[in-house]
């Protein structure tokens, strides 16, 4: 690697001579150049520049400094330029202090906890340029899990600027006690039985059978030797026609808005985060209005200005039509069966009826006839 | 058997060694002195001869103890003792 070097401009008789002598003499010399017949220039380290310095002079060798280059012409560079060199320094200081800091905060898979994530922040002082080193890690991962008891555990890390606290939320247990023990299958709802399929149990009803909720469908227990009875837990698919109601009620009163004729134009400046008036605006009590937009700093500057025409609105009360209230009764009300209805249920046939129009209210209920799975585990095993 | 028998002559230091790098570059290790320079013409000392190199515009980019480093156009290599 080639030192930091002086360059010399030599002038004199024999120059290969006393390059020869001052390589024998073990120094280096760099980058020589002859420029005419009494002239060289040539470079050498700094360290051994007294001494080469020394050495042509006294030989009689006109020696002229030239201008330096490489590195040490950054360094002189640089001297003469103080005031960039502290802004630099500054920069890099500010640079290397702001490295130290916080800028971020992300906070993944907390969910309905996100705010009381946040709220512990605060409490503790943890927010945006915070020094890294004050950080402690561990503390915010075993207050945060026993703060948030329902959380299986937090991790909180540091990734360059950021500080990302990963939240895993538990899984609630399940009910052990229903999964194990004995219990019989009951009727959730009224029905007549379509079919019925035992796989662990006794069946205590038949097809063709009309069932009441709570109705005992498969009993808990087996018959065993000696006509013993073992309990077991009920297991069994039934199905059953049932009936569904839901019911909507629409509004029968039509308001239609209409302008009234008047209008005033009103013209408005935007800015990027600001919306500025140019004139006051009309004090109608319902209003609407159009508006359209003139770019008058071009694609540069961001400015425009609206131009809004504000029409004057008036409410009116208009004669109802019977049949389009009807149609979204019985829509709504098609909709609200649908949510009643569970994800397998099969809709048989179904029926709509209308209310009066009192009060200015229609409703309309819809009844299905559904095919659909009844049986519920209950625990106890009645007997 | 002498050592001298098995090694290279550039190793015994009984012989100079040219590296010539395409027509740009020419390293002399093992040389003895600067006789002239002059940008189209360089006289070197060698162990046992005395090498002309002449080109354009070539300068001694490194002089150092025993190496010689020259850069620039070399056009021709002449020894003569």
């Amino acid at each position: 690697m080639r030192p930091l070097c002086h360059y010399i401009r030599l002038q004199g008789l024999g120059i290969e001579k006393q390059l020869t002598r001052l390589e024998q003499m073990g120094y280096t010399l760099y980058d020589v150049r002859r420029v005419d017949l009494r002239t060289v220039e040539l470079g050498f380290a700094v360290n051994e520049g007294e001494a080469i310095l020394s050495f042509l002079q006294a030989r009689g060798f006109s020696c002229t400094a030239l201008p330096p280059r490489g590195a040490v012409q950054t360094l002189h560079q640089f001297k003469t330029r103080t005031p960039f060199v502290i802004f630099l320094l500054c920069a890099l200081l500010l640079l290397s202090f702001s490295m130290r800091c916080i800028w971020r905060i992300e906070i993944t898979g907390a969910g309905a906890y996100i705010g009381e994530v946040r709220s512990f922040l605060k409490e503790e002082n943890l927010s945006i340029g915070r020094a890294k080193q004050a950080i402690d890690l561990k503390a915010i991962e075993s207050r945060l899990t026993h703060r948030l008891p329902r959380v299986a555990w937090v991790h909180a890390s540091l990734h360059g600027l950021t500080l990302c606290i990963d939240v895993t939320q538990g899984v609630p247990m399940p009910d052990i006690e229903s999964c194990l023990g004995n219990g019989s299958i009951i009727a959730a709802q009224d029905g007549v039985i379509e079919a019925i399929s035992v796989f662990a149990g006794t069946a205590a009803v038949q097809p063709g059978d009309s069932v009441k909720a709570g109705d005992v469908l498969i009993y808990g227990h087996e018959r065993g030797a000696n006509d013993t009875l073992l309990p077991v837990r009920a297991r069994g698919s039934i199905t059953a026609h049932t009936y569904i109601s839901a019911t909507a009620a629409v509004s029968a009163q039509q308001l239609s808005i209409h302008r009234t004729g008047n209008s005033q134009i009103q013209y408005l400046a935007h800015l990027p985060m600001l919306e500025l008036p140019l004139a006051p605006s009309p004090s109608y009590l319902t209003e609407e209005f159009e508006s359209s937009y003139l770019p008058v700093g071009g694609a540069w500057i961001p400015l425009q200005i609206e131009k809004r025409t504000v029409f004057e609105l008036y409410l009116q009360q208009e004669a109802p039509d019977e049949a389009a209230i009807k149609a979204e009764a019985a829509r709504l009300s098609l909709q609200n069966l649908l949510l009643k209805c569970s994800k397998n249920d099969e809709i048989i046939d179904k029926w709509l009826y209308y209310s009066m129009i009192e009060g200015g209210i229609l409703s309309a209920t819809v009844t299905a006839q559904v095919l659909t799975e009844i049986g519920l585990f209950s625990p106890e095993t009645p007997e | 058997m002498h050592l001298n028998a098995v090694l290279p002559p550039e190793a015994t230091a009984k012989e100079s060694r040219i590296i010539l790098t395409g027509d740009r570059s020419l390293l002399i290790e093992g040389h003895q002195g600067l006789l002239s320079y002059d940008s189209h013409c360089i006289k070197a000392r060698l162990k046992h001869a005395l090498l002309i190199c002449t080109g354009n515009d070539l300068t001694i980019s490194q002089f150092a103890c025993d190496e010689m480093q020259i850069k620039g156009q070399v056009l021709s290599l002449e020894f003569s003792s």
